[in-house]
């Protein structure tokens, strides 16, 4: 073989290999290319799918709470409406310290809408509980709340928009959303406790009729300490003839105050102060009054102002 | 001639070598790579997927309930009381069947309401749960639950 031949020969030989080197290239290029094209598409894929799963799982857990949110609102507000004896906004009505007066010798206010003043305290604390259980997104806030009452039960339903939750992936922007109504059935003695009063403090005035029986025998000239003995013994004994224990509710009296006739020790105002309470269970509730959290009974209070003595109604601000 | 032979013989061995040696080291190198990526990739899934299922034993743990009450209420009203030794043991009971590791801390703020006899630090999901109504103003009626657990 000459030399030109084995030089021809080597040539073809290194530019055999050099194909082969650059074919091996662009296989392993391509072999490594996309491994990382799909790990790129495995990462972003996780990294969407987690965050989407993230969302499902807070809002799912928003939704819990607020379903505790609402029990809560509901106690809060069944001892807040009731310890304003049934009003949300006493600026209609004559009171002392936020209890409102029920009786005023002849005239009653009973709170009729005493369940829409429910609902209203009832969606006010529902939203501020709504407000801090989403504030990273757009506020959540119900439109209405709806009670009814009946058998000792309370059927609560809250209505708002869809709650929404918008975020961005690596495969774009995505939104979730899910309906965020609630609604709830809580075991409560609220309706009975108006009906309780309203039988014997607005329907009947047994307040007045109790001052009248223990006064009657009395004359101007008695001396204003028996009399005030015979009204409170009187008060008392009403007290003790109400009996709800089989329902677990308590009645009580208590006197705010005992104003007589200046002229005449026998005629008398007296302002009384009812509470009725549902004994079953104490529930842990912002006390406005005594401005600290703690255990309490839901209670119905209000005055009522009666006697054979007419006075201006004693009013003071909450 | 002879010597020719030879010599063009020695040559495409060691042509034929030093590609066999190449391709080797280029197939062990995308074997390696390959396996790394599937290590890596296996790796975040695993993490992805205990993360979700921290997430979702959180959820599930506040959704359940013991003595009819929903156990994300027995929290809020123990919490809100200051004493939570009472549901101690039914928290635990319920997290030593949700967490696979069996190694969890669950706690509010700095208050710690169950945990197992281990310090875990691999996970940490998070839910929002309200409390008992404070006055709006000054204090909050939602505490966020942290749950952490290897």
């Amino acid at each position: 073989m000459s030399n030109k031949n084995r030089w021809k020969k080597g040539a073809v030989s290194l530019l055999a290999i050099a194909v082969i080197a650059l074919l091996s290239s662009f296989a392993i290029g391509g072999i490594i290319g996309h491994g990382l094209v799909t790990q790129t598409k495995y990462f972003k894929r996780i990294a969407a799918e987690s965050e989407i799963l993230e969302s499902i799982n807070w809002i799912t857990s928003i939704k819990n709470a607020l379903r505790d949110a609402l029990e809560y609102a509901f106690y809060q507000s069944s001892f807040a409406v009731g310890n304003r004896g049934g009003y949300y906004d006493l600026s209609a009505v004559h009171s002392y310290r936020c209890v409102p007066y029920w009786r005023e010798y002849d005239d009653t206010n009973y709170p009729t809408e005493y369940t829409a003043n429910l609902e209203s305290a009832l969606l006010d604390v529902l939203n501020e509980y709504a407000s801090e259980l989403t504030y990273e997104i757009a506020t959540l806030s119900y439109n209405s709340v709806d009670v009814e009452f009946e058998n000792g039960m309370a059927t609560i339903e809250a209505t708002t928009e869809k709650i929404e939750l918008r975020g961005d992936t690596a495969y774009g922007s995505y939104t979730i959303d899910d309906a965020a109504n609630l609604k709830a059935d809580i075991e409560t003695k609220f309706s009975r406790l108006f009906e309780i009063g309203k039988e014997n403090f607005v329907d009947d005035d047994k307040i007045g009729k109790a001052i009248a029986g223990a006064v009657d025998g009395f004359v101007c000239d008695s001396a204003q300490d028996d009399v005030r003995s015979a009204v409170e013994d009187a008060i008392s004994d009403l007290e003790s003839s109400f009996d709800y224990s089989n329902e677990d509710i308590s009645v009580s009296l208590q006197i705010a105050n005992v104003v007589f006739n200046p002229d005449c020790n026998s005629e008398v105002a007296v302002g009384v102060l009812v509470k009725i309470t549902d004994e079953t269970n104490q529930y842990r509730v912002y006390d406005s009054v005594a401005e600290e959290s703690g255990m309490r009974n839901i209670a119905l209070k209000f005055y009522v102002l009666s006697g054979n003595y007419e006075i201006d109604t004693p009013v003071a601000e909450c | 001639m002879e010597l020719n032979r030879s010599k063009g013989f020695i040559i495409s061995s060691s042509v034929l070598i030093v590609m066999f040696i190449i391709a080797s080291v280029v197939m062990l190198g995308i074997i390696g790579f390959v396996l790394f990526l599937k290590v890596h990739i296996y790796n975040i899934a695993q993490y992805e997927y205990s993360y979700n299922n921290a997430q979702l034993a959180l959820m599930a743990l506040l959704s359940s309930t013991y003595d009819g009450e929903r156990v994300s209420n027995l929290i809020g009203e123990c919490y809100a009381a200051g004493d939570c030794s009472d549901i101690k043991q039914v928290l635990e009971q319920k997290l030593e069947a949700l967490v696979e590791s069996k190694c969890y801390k669950l706690s509010i703020s700095s208050t710690v309401l169950a945990s197992a006899d281990c310090e875990p630090t691999q996970y940490v999901s998070t839910a929002r749960i309200a409390l008992p109504y404070k006055s709006g103003s000054s204090s909050s009626s939602v505490e966020v639950l942290k749950l952490v657990n290897d």
